[in-house]
């Protein structure tokens, strides 16, 4: 292995869900690469099947009602769909650790934190209770929990948002993984945590070369913490870039309309502009583009056939079959 | 700690205090002069007043109240009409069968219900999942005495492993103990493991299905441990709950099961004295099984810390 | 949640939404229908019963099931299967009477508590907890041993023992009906309480009723039996199925089929009940079942 080889490889991912009315394709032939220590932003309304993807990764699509349907999840050149679960659980918390959205809800509470930081510890190190217990304090520090040692035995209920969030992380970290996924992991907090949270994110995966998987739907904190962006609409994604590209010249309307929406300092007065419209369901894919309904730059060719991803210019891809003779707004 | 019992127990008082109400009222309810009723139908005159006399059943409603309530709280339950021993006696001799039947029964029925539920709640809509519920259901509709009888034909009679009367103490003999606990516990505990595994699965359902669970997945457990730890603890907690009501209900069924098995326990005392009329027997027996019975739903209070830190007093 | 105009309508198309969904679970269906075969054969029992379940016949006595009598006969020679069909009367009224009174005992307090709150209802659910507090069974034989054994007692103590569910029933569904807007504006334009009670209380309350009065049905019928096997329930001449397993203990080794026959009866009779319960809870809306 190379290098510069990728350390995660989606590659043609396809997902599906049972639904009411059959088998509703919630992720649709996605593929991304992630490279060792790079942070990738995958961006989305809710409903996109960023939190599907992320999920599959993790092999965590509850099944049923979920199924695979198609694709290869390569992490550093193995193939986590086809890995067995015993196989799967010595990867989970130790290569590929998660954050999820909710910090009330992902800690169990009837567990102190520092037990369900070092019971991962224990699992994937099988090393004693003690020695898991400081390896928990060791990480509970470095994340910015005030006197660790006591806090260690804390309850859940006991610690304010961020710093459930804050242990969440360093639950996830206790292990040093290798990629890091974090499913809106600030999306619960206030705005003055989200901040000093982000900010601990990229310190420590900066620290220890960590990748970075970072799923939200805040374009804004994409600028802050990712090199790379890749947006997903409705199952697809339709636009991949470089995260300097994406922000100056969007290569999808859909990724104009987010940068549009995004609220921006010091221009006070004008209206926010929207998306009009709706995601559609899954189980009412539009013909052709599945973003042409709500399109301004729609016309009858868009409904003809599934637009592919090319590449625009080097390192930027999208969906869109108009990307040549259009031209998109950035955010400035 | 010992500050929490303390409130919980003060809190007991009003309940206790409408609880001795009641169960003195079950002299007013007797139809009829209660004195010719109690002495039985070929009484004289004269034991008829004396019965009156020693109940105090010239006095005013309330004073007698008050004098039996004073008496009751100093452990004074009376004395036996049947028998002439104090009532306090009797029961604290036959108290320890009762106790160690109702607490067989309930460790059979977790021992039924904790992996019966699990293994249910894991794998709902499985065929498995639905054998246990169709068990379940059965376990609740048996009549416990029928059940009773019919172990007592098949595991006493047919094939004698077990005897089908009779009871060993625990201080003489564990293995003898074991032997004659084993069928009347599991004919008293049948139906509350039933409830049990019902509550169970249905929590176990709805826990795996939760974030910290998905959670402890992603640290990479193993699927046992997932279950029986992060699931196990918090779906316990509905049924620590379920588990503390099934206590009266266990209480009550001894009536029935001391019967069928010829186990000298209060449930037998308490049938014994319907026939004999002897009703401060009676009274005694309703009271300690309501004070046994509030005391074993204090220790689950207290147990429900445990499961769930946020109730945990500091 | 809607005016009270078309509030009665609601519930109307509610409770036909019930029947429906009801009508749809084809097991409880089937327990429904055997409940009703039963009750006919109970009620028929003098034609349908193959002999007269009092005629002894001393020369055929303890035997085991044959052609001629199919649950075998007793220690007077009496068939057993007659005596079953017969006691079958018995352990259904029985049991309907126990429901009726724990309704009666238990639905106007619960109203009362949830209606005017307060001080009253606080009483109301001490008594009601300090009642649930006893062991059963043990209330009720204490009850029974004051009353005198005899099965109108013995259903009159579960009744009341029954009663606290249907108490706490009446008053959390009147509670969260008094707390509807349209109620406390009906309260404000001057309706008086018989009608918020006729009008929001009672249809709303009817579904979970039903699931609660088919439950307990089968609790009433073990509890009964239990009586009866102890000699305190039903008294001779009379036989309940409980009786019938009670006089059959003396006889286990001998005959067991004196005491199989009616316990199946009993288990039968009460699964039927629990699954109608069950298949009643399952056709409630998802609205109504939270709050029962």
């Amino acid at each position: 292995m190379t290098a510069a080889a990728p350390i995660l490889s989606v590659e043609r991912l396809s997902v599906e869900f049972l639904t009411d009315r059959g088998w509703a394709t919630v992720v649709d032939d996605v593929s991304f690469d992630v490279a060792r220590g790079e942070t990738l932003g995958l961006v989305g309304e809710s409903g996109s099947g960023k939190t599907v993807t992320s999920l599959a990764i993790m092999q965590l699509v509850p099944m049923p009602p979920g199924r695979f349907s198609g694709g290869r999840i390569l992490f550093e050149g193995t193939d986590l769909v086809e890995l067995p679960e015993k196989g799967l659980q010595r990867v989970r918390g130790n290569e590929i650790a998660m954050v999820f959205q909710e910090s009330m809800t992902s800690l169990n509470p009837a567990f102190t934190i520092g037990d369900q930081i070092a019971e991962a510890v224990r699992v994937h190190r099988g090393i004693g209770r003690r020695p898991a217990l400081d390896r928990a304090v060791e990480v509970l520090d470095l994340v910015g929990i005030p006197s660790p040692r006591e806090r260690v035995h804390a309850y859940p209920h006991e610690f304010s948002g961020g710093m459930r969030q804050r242990a969440a992380i360093a639950m996830a970290l206790a292990c040093e993984p290798k990629l890091l996924i974090a499913d809106e992991p600030t999306t619960a907090l206030d705005v003055t945590v989200q901040a000093q949270v982000l900010t601990l994110l990229r310190e420590l995966q900066q620290r220890f070369g960590m990748a970075m998987l970072f799923i939200t739907h805040n374009l804004g904190v994409v600028a802050d913490i990712c090199d790379r962006v890749a947006v997903m609409y409705a199952g697809q994604i339709v636009e991949v870039a470089g995260v300097d590209a994406l922000f100056q010249a969007p290569g999808h309307p859909y990724t104009e309309g987010l940068l549009q929406a995004m609220p921006q300092l010091g221009r006070r007065g004008e209206p926010l502009a929207v998306v009009p419209g709706v995601p559609p369901m899954p189980w009412a894919m539009p013909a052709g583009c599945r973003f042409h309904p709500r399109c301004a730059y729609a016309e009858p060719a868009c409904t003809a056939g599934p637009p592919k991803l090319d590449t625009t210019r080097p390192g930027q891809a999208s969906r869109c079959a108009r990307s040549a003779s259009i031209t998109l707004r950035g955010s400035d | 700690m010992p500050r929490f019992i303390l409130q919980r127990l003060l809190a007991l008082i009003p309940l206790l205090l409408i609880v001795s109400l009641l169960v003195f009222s079950l002299v007013l309810l007797i139809p009829g002069d209660p004195a010719y009723l109690l002495a039985g139908e070929d009484a004289t005159p004269e034991e008829v007043a004396a019965i009156r006399t020693e109940m105090g059943l010239d006095e005013p409603v309330l004073v007698r109240y008050g004098k039996w309530l004073i008496a009751v709280v100093q452990g004074d339950l009376g004395t036996s009409l049947f028998s002439d021993q104090p009532v306090l006696d009797v029961i604290l001799e036959r108290l320890p069968v009762t106790l160690s039947l109702a607490v067989a029964a309930i460790l059979i029925a977790l021992t039924i219900s904790i992996p019966a539920g699990i293994v249910s709640g894991t794998r709902a809509g499985t065929r498995i999942d639905r054998a246990v519920t169709v068990g379940s259901s059965i376990g609740l509709a048996l009549p416990n005495f029928w059940l009773g009888l019919m172990l007592v034909l098949v595991l006493a009679i047919w094939n004698p492993w077990f005897p089908a009367t009779g009871y060993t103490p625990l201080s003489e003999s564990l293995a003898d103990w074991w032997r004659h606990i084993l069928l009347p516990a599991f004919t008293l505990g049948l139906s509350a493991s039933a409830i049990l595994t019902r509550q169970l699965r249905g929590a176990m359902i709805e826990v795996m299905q939760l974030d910290y669970v998905r959670t402890a997945r992603a640290k990479g457990l193993p699927h046992r441990r997932v279950v029986a730890k992060h699931a196990l603890k918090n779906a316990a907690i509905p049924m620590v709950t379920i588990l503390g009501l099934q206590v009266n209900g266990l209480l009550g069924g001894t009536v029935i099961v001391e019967q069928i098995f010829g186990m000298p326990g209060i449930g037998q005392l308490a049938v014994a004295s319907v026939f004999t009329r002897d009703l401060p027997m009676i009274q005694g027996v309703v009271i300690m099984a309501v004070f046994v019975a509030v005391l074993v739903n204090l220790v689950v209070d207290i147990s429900y810390g445990y499961f769930n830190p946020k109730v945990r007093p500091r | 949640m809607s005016s009270p105009a078309n509030d009665s309508q609601r519930a109307r198309s509610a409770g036909q939404r019930f029947l429906r969904r009801f009508l749809q679970q084809r097991l409880a269906l089937g327990c429904l229908g055997f409940l009703v075969l039963l009750t006919l054969a109970a009620v028929f029992a003098p034609w349908v019963a193959p002999y007269d379940p009092l005629q002894q016949d001393l020369d055929r006595v303890l035997e085991s099931p044959s052609r001629d009598h199919w649950f075998g006969t007793d220690e007077l020679g009496r068939d057993v299967l007659s005596r079953t069909l017969f006691a079958a009367r018995v352990s259904l009224l029985a049991a309907a009477q126990a429901v009726l009174i724990a309704i009666a005992i238990g639905v106007p307090p619960g109203l009362v508590a949830g209606l005017w709150g307060g001080r009253v209802d606080g009483l109301i659910m001490r008594a009601t907890d300090a009642l649930m507090s006893f062991p059963p069974l043990i209330l009720a034989v204490a009850l029974i041993a004051v009353l005198g054994p005899s099965l109108t007692n013995a259903m009159i103590a579960i009744g009341i023992l029954l009663s606290p569910t249907f108490l706490r029933l009446m008053r959390a569904t009147t509670m969260a009906v008094a707390q509807e807007t349209y109620v406390e504006a009906a309260r404000s334009i001057g309706c008086t309480q018989g009608w918020i009670i006729r009008k929001h209380v009672l249809p709303n309350v009817v579904s979970p009723l039903f699931v609660q009065i088919s439950v307990f049905a089968g609790v009433a019928m073990l509890a009964e039996a239990g009586l009866s096997f102890l000699g305190l329930g039903a008294q001779p001449p009379d036989s309940s199925w409980g009786a019938m397993v009670g006089r059959g203990f003396r006889y286990l080794s001998l005959a067991p089929s004196l005491i199989v026959f009616p316990g199946l009866a009993i288990a039968i009779t009460v699964l039927a009940l629990y699954v109608v319960g069950d298949g009643l809870r399952d056709s409630l809306g998802r609205e109504i079942r939270r709050e029962s």
